[in-house]
């Protein structure tokens, strides 16, 4: 697994993903890509520019590269718009040919917090690579 | 699968489509905006060492020029100085807490004042800066240059390319990033720490006599009050590390603690350093009071004398005389007496001979009243009363000085090394070459962090649009204001081709005090305009005025400030015209850039690179 893909966004999961990704490629001597996709709807052109979303990405992926900036490890942070999360992903892993996307992945579809459940199952049903989904910690219901 | 793609909307920049295998997949890697910022990859330890850099090369050149002023009263003035510096640690503390940015004084500014009043706090301190860098690496070289391999580099034109090597070295070191230069002074400012305890140590061991100390203290004599006062412009280098840390703020991991801290420790550090290590040096080159001069005959008298066996008078001069009509008189014997001393037990009697130049010296008397004899076989006799408490009474060059001052003025630790090598002879030819190589890596380390210092505040004023931004773009790979670096690198090496250690601290002094004036202000205005702004830090000591809490220490700092201004304005012209002439070009620059559409106000926003 020399080429790992981690999506993130801006929840809390998305620095143990990062953390994950970057242990992985720490023991594999790999290299990181760090996405984060940027959702837009059909309405608009694929590449248009929406500047509270860009920006917003861009401090996102700031942060998560402030995570791995000690660690050495040769890391990509990228945004991509594309029509859907799953979809992004699965293109933009594919572009790099990666060897193994981590995703998270929360209990309450539709919510859109970390990658939505629908993002998942198209992860998981079109990735070519080894997925690994990481789930957020449950809260006790007892 | 892939393929580029230009955007009008982005003036035709690039794009990598990637065409998944459903008309869904289609997705835009977009060209990622970065936001130029310095990294934050400092800890407190870092951020210490680039402080402590600047702070402990200051003992190693102003020692010697702060006792050419203060004398005996040096511990004296660096203690009261550092009490100063004590109140300009707690406003940086309080103001790069709150404002965690690259730019010291100069972001005070622009939050308390206006962009004028910031540009001008900045660029004095771009001043102050440049002129440490030059001090350092001048001074790097000169104690190099007191190892006998590396001799030669005491003379011209070597000096001068040594300076430059170490400042281009240290440019680059500086462009690739300050995570390897951090290291690099980590492990050297160890070095550093060990070597001033066992200097301190030593020298209280062998030397240390606090009543004797003390007793060549002589306010009002020894030093006089001017000189005591002109002592305080000298020290006030020390204030850099200050800024050093400031400037650091935006790129420490956790500013609201860490600088707090830093500044705290440094000032005690300052305290302890600059105190233990001067009263080290005065104990081992004690003040004294010291007559010299050269004594001289006329040729004809001399010829006469010699027939007539007639006795030949002396002539004698402060300084030395090149003359055709007068012959030094070798041989010559000078016996200075004490007569009221008092110290009833110092009334000895020392004895000297002119060298082949007509040359004496009588060094180590004491306060009191002495007689001086001039005698020689053939000569008449010369005999003169003078009190030194009053050097003008002496009939030749009559002053209270110090071996530190005569001999080691531009490399003082050197001369403490040697005194206690004089008790150690077996440590003499070891303890010189390691202070000369160690005082060498410090003043490298102060270079380095002085460097640094530019860099930042160079990136803060051209992210604020107060100097043309091409001067703070930043290195896409390396992440450093890349063309700051080598642009202000260059002027220090410029401006330290004619380096007078003396003369540069008066261009210091004159610029820092204008910017920590600024500074001080900037934290009172603040504190008015601003109460409830967020402070992780606050000064606890204030004053109740109209509502407000004003801090004490920032009253008292600045009026410091503002009194070791005024001093340099009225007495150092050299350093008030240089610094002027400096910072009026900077004023006249930022009209100009001001005026022209580029330079136009940023509302501190960040520059894009």
């Amino acid at each position: 697994m020399k080429k790992i893909l981690v999506a993130i966004n801006d929840s809390e999961l998305s620095r143990d993903l990062i953390n994950l990704g970057a242990a992985l490629c720490r023991n594999e001597k790999g290299e990181l890509y760090i996405l984060h996709i940027l959702e837009v709807p059909f309405y608009l052109p694929l590449d248009a520019e929406p500047e509270a979303d860009v920006s917003s990405a861009n401090k996102i992926l700031d942060k998560s590269l402030e995570i791995v900036e000690d660690l050495k490890i040769k890391t990509t942070a990228d945004m991509v718009s594309a029509r859907s999360v799953g979809g992004g992903i699965i293109s933009y892993a594919n572009s790099k040919n990666v060897d193994v996307i981590i995703a998270g992945h929360k209990d309450y579809p539709g919510y859109g917090d970390v990658i939505s459940s629908p993002a998942v199952e198209y992860i998981l049903k079109k990735a070519t690579c080894r997925v690994m989904i990481i789930r957020q910690e449950r809260a006790n219901q007892s | 699968m892939k393929d580029t793609a230009k955007n009008p909307q982005n003036g035709g920049e690039s794009k990598e489509i990637i065409q998944g295998t459903l008309p869904g997949d289609a997705a835009i890697i977009r060209r990622r905006e970065k936001t130029a910022s310095l990294k934050r990859s400092l800890s407190f330890f870092s951020i210490f060492s680039f402080a402590y850099g600047n702070l402990s090369s200051c003992i190693y050149y102003a020692l010697g020029v702060a006792a050419l002023y203060a004398l005996g009263a040096t511990p004296l003035v660096f203690f009261i100085a550092s009490i100063f510096f004590l109140f300009t640690a707690a406003t940086y503390a309080e103001g790069s807490a709150a404002i965690p940015e690259a730019g010291g004084s100069s972001s005070f500014a622009r939050k308390a004042f206006n962009e004028p009043t910031s540009f001008v706090a900045g660029w004095c301190l771009l001043l102050a800066y440049i002129v440490t860098i030059s001090i350092a690496a001048t001074a790097a070289i000169g104690y190099l240059s007191a190892l006998e391999q590396f001799a030669f580099l005491k003379q011209s034109p070597w000096n001068i390319i040594a300076v430059g090597a170490i400042l281009l070295v240290l440019m680059v070191i500086n462009i690739v990033g300050t995570r390897f230069s951090a290291l690099m002074s980590n492990v050297f400012i160890i070095i550093d720490i060990l070597t001033q305890i066992f200097i301190i140590v030593m020298g209280f061991l062998f030397f240390l006599n606090l009543p004797e100390l003390v007793g060549r203290i002589r306010l009002g004599v020894v030093p006089t009050w001017n000189q005591l006062l002109l002592g305080f412009y000298v020290v006030t280098i020390a204030f850099t590390s200050i800024e050093t840390i400031s400037n650091l703020a935006g790129e420490s991991r956790d500013p609201g603690t860490t600088m707090p801290r830093t500044f705290w420790y440094t000032t005690l550090a300052t305290m302890s350093l600059f105190v233990l290590v001067s009263a080290a040096a005065l104990s081992s080159m004690p003040v004294e009071f010291r007559i010299e001069g050269y004594l001289y005959t006329q040729v004809g008298d001399t010829l006469r004398g010699s027939q007539t066996s007639e006795q030949i008078q002396f002539n004698y001069y402060k300084d030395k005389q090149n003359k055709p009509d007068l012959v030094p008189i070798q041989n010559a014997v000078i016996r200075v007496r004490g007569t009221e001393n008092e110290h009833q037990d110092r009334t000895e009697i020392w004895r000297e001979l002119t060298d082949e130049k007509g040359y004496f010296v009588v060094k180590g008397l004491d306060f009191g009243k002495y007689d001086l004899k001039i005698y020689k076989k053939g000569y008449q006799d010369l005999e003169f009363n003078f009190d030194t408490r009053h050097p003008e009474t002496a009939p030749m060059r009559g002053l209270w000085t110090s071996d530190l001052v005569e001999n080691w003025k531009n490399n003082p630790v050197a001369g403490i090394a040697d005194a206690i090598s004089g008790k150690l002879p077996l440590l003499k030819h070891p303890l010189s070459i390691w202070i000369s190589l160690f005082a060498f890596t410090v003043l490298i380390i102060a270079t380095n962090s002085g460097i640094v210092g530019v860099s930042r505040l160079i990136f803060s004023l051209g992210s604020h649009n107060q100097i043309p931004h091409i001067l703070a773009k930043v290195h896409p790979k390396f992440n450093t204001p890349y063309i700051a670096i080598i642009v202000f690198t260059m002027v220090a090496f410029i401006i330290a081709l004619p380096a007078d250690i003396e003369k540069l601290a008066q261009v210091y002094a004159f610029a820092a005090m204008i910017s920590y004036t600024i500074a001080h202000a900037s934290i009172i205005a603040m504190r008015v305009k601003f109460p409830d702004m967020h402070r992780p830090f606050k000064i606890k000591l204030n004053l109740r005025i109209a509502g407000r809490d004003i801090p004490i220490t920032a009253i008292l700092g600045g009026l410091f400030c503002i009194a070791v201004w005024i001093l340099v304005a009225f007495y150092k012209d050299y350093g008030r015209n240089v610094a002027l002439l400096f910072i009026l070009s900077g004023i006249l620059i930022y009209h100009i850039y001001r005026k022209s559409s580029e330079g136009s106000p940023t509302d501190g926003k960040q520059n894009k690179s």
